[in-house]
């Protein structure tokens, strides 16, 4: 299992764009690692540039403790999938499997008994004599990986592995993707812009604008504690509450209501963004008498996402989402009141937009 | 009208012979040197690529019989000298290969770049992935544009006519010039056109066939 080491990465494109910008990373032996961002961010060049497919301005990239800077993406011993899978269209299945073999000067035998192998493991017995115009998506996507699988390469780069299926394929893909990768051990790092495909997959995520890691986690650190207000938008699937909040004492003053400010926060941020994902909202239909002024509205929306639905609510200017179980629905029009779950409220400074209060770097 | 029907048959037929042989020849070497231009076109390096836009310039913009009158008058003068049937082969070759070279450019960069880049990632180099990626999938789009380029080579042939080449229209003219024996002109004429269909209906037809089974070889 190899370590990925990136240290001051930068690409900066012959038209002047920095693509990265003195990136720090490192991924660790058998990580299912995510670069997440929109378009444009950089992810999928740093995927490149990891590949040698794209040349480095400067800084280095380190496979276990080997320079791969200058190296050719022959010499790397890594296998990337492609987007469009970039399957060799005029070989049948088994030679586009074991064509990387041959390059390497393997034996026949050795090439296709292992293709053999590697189709099996991943149910492409079947199809093994088809050319790739005579498969299914899936079926593609499945080669694609096999032929990666097949190398038996240090390190995976996928760039945007499920992006070119459909919805249903793609949940059934990620499972498979997921199980592979288990099974295999094989360092990974893939590109994605989908947010639930990190979520999902990675053991690690880093959440990328701008040419730079925004935030470096766990899908689950990302998901409860964004380390900024662009990671907050990013990340959920329903979009996060951010609204502007004063902090006055130990309270902070939201929406025409109160709630307790998180531990930490205090006065001298007076005019800060408070930020709760729906799910962490809590609905009352009456004032709750552990929460005096608690922020109230009126419910302007509800809207069904299946077993649960996100209920919008008017807070006299402000909105704030929350989302209830599918049989809790307030009516429309109904009065409500807000409380966030314990330790789910998040405070971020309006001019850095960056979590508060900072965790100290020495704890 | 059907006077000399013999003699006209006779004389078209050998000059036919010339007609194919000299495309065959000539197409041969197009395919060869337009291949070497296609590979300049794309290649990495700055020179070959000047050197493959230069002469596609040239030879794409000046007539052949130019080309052919050129090659005939100019380069014996600075010693190069060859029988007429050479210089007939050199000069269509070389005009050919030209439209060949872009046409073959046309289908490489047909081939979705991601294919170059995941021969790259596989360790390929830039000629092998050539080889064995890029232009076996660009052969196969490019066989029409090709078979078009073999019929305008059959017909353009008979400029070589110009330079002392005896093939069918050369043989044509001669009929029609024979002042002891006159040659219905029409005979000659609609002899000439079958002589040229018969060539290139065949190689129509094959083209298309071959089309198709790269189709679904596909």
């Amino acid at each position: 299992m190899t370590r990925i080491r990136l240290t001051g990465l930068t690409k900066v494109f012959d038209g002047g764009v920095t693509a990265l910008d003195r990136l720090d990373l490192t991924v660790e032996p058998g990580e299912f690692f995510a670069l997440l961002g929109p378009s444009g961010c950089g992810k999928t060049t740093l995927l490149r540039t990891m590949a040698g497919l794209e040349q480095a301005t400067s800084g280095t990239i380190r496979f276990a403790e080997r320079d791969v800077t200058r190296v050719a993406p022959g010499d790397r011993d890594v296998a990337m999938v492609f987007q469009d899978y970039a399957l060799f269209p005029h070989m049948t299945v088994v030679d586009n499997i074991s064509y990387p073999l041959k390059v390497k000067g393997r034996a026949k035998p050795e090439r296709t008994a292992r293709a053999e192998e590697v189709g099996r493991q991943l149910g492409l017995e079947a199809l093994t004599a088809r050319r790739p115009s005579a498969l299914s998506g899936g079926q593609q996507q499945r080669v694609a990986l096999a032929r990666a699988v097949a190398c038996r390469p240090a390190l995976f780069l996928f760039d945007e592995p499920l992006s070119n299926l459909d919805a249903r394929l793609r949940l059934e893909a990620r499972g498979f993707l997921k199980r592979l990768q288990r099974e295999l051990g094989v360092t990974t790092v893939f590109v994605t812009h989908d947010q639930a495909e990190a979520l999902a997959l990675a053991d690690r995520i880093a959440v990328m604008e701008s040419g730079r890691v925004r935030q470096l986690g766990t899908p689950r650190e990302v998901f409860a504690r964004p380390a900024d207000t662009f990671v907050a938008n990013f990340i959920g699937s329903t979009p996060m509450n951010l609204v502007p909040a004063e902090v006055e004492g130990d309270r902070l003053r939201v929406a025409g209501g109160v709630f307790a400010a998180p531990q930490g926060v205090v006065a001298g941020s007076a005019k800060v963004t408070a930020g709760i994902r729906p799910e962490y909202l809590r609905l009352h239909d009456a004032e709750p008498t552990d929460a005096p002024d608690a922020p109230t509205g009126t419910v302007s929306i509800l809207e069904n996402l299946g077993a649960t639905t996100l209920v919008t609510v008017d807070c006299g200017g402000e909105s704030l989402s929350a989302v209830v179980p599918e049989d809790a629905e307030p009516a429309p029009g109904s009065r409500v009141w807000l409380t966030p779950q314990p330790g789910r409220l998040l405070v971020y400074d309006n001019d850095s937009g960056e979590l508060l209060p900072r965790r100290d770097p020495a704890g | 009208m059907f006077d000399n029907l013999a003699q006209i048959a006779a004389a078209l037929g050998s000059g036919l012979w010339v007609t194919v042989w000299v495309t065959a020849v000539s197409f041969f070497f197009a395919l060869v040197i337009g291949g070497v231009l296609a590979t300049m076109h794309v290649s990495p390096a700055p020179p070959a690529r000047w050197f493959a836009t230069a002469y596609t310039g040239l030879f794409k913009n000046i007539p052949l019989l130019a080309v052919l009158f050129i090659m005939y008058f100019g380069l014996p003068k600075i010693g190069i000298a060859l029988p007429n049937w050479q210089w007939a082969i050199i000069g269509l070759s070389t005009y050919t290969a030209a439209f060949v070279g872009e046409t073959l450019r046309s289908g490489i960069n047909s081939i979705n770049l991601g294919q170059a880049e995941a021969a790259r990632s596989i360790g390929l180099t830039f000629g092998q992935s050539l080889r064995n990626v890029i232009l076996p999938q660009a052969f196969r789009t490019v066989i029409p544009p090709l078979g078009s380029l073999l019929t305008a080579l059959v017909k353009n042939s008979s400029l070589v006519l110009a330079i002392g080449v005896t093939e069918t229209s050369a043989m044509a003219q001669r009929l029609i010039n024979d002042t002891d024996v006159h040659y219905n002109l029409w005979t000659v004429i609609i002899g000439v056109a079958l002589c040229y269909l018969i060539v290139n209906l065949p190689i129509s037809y094959f083209i298309r066939r071959a089309e198709r089974r790269a189709e679904f070889a596909r």
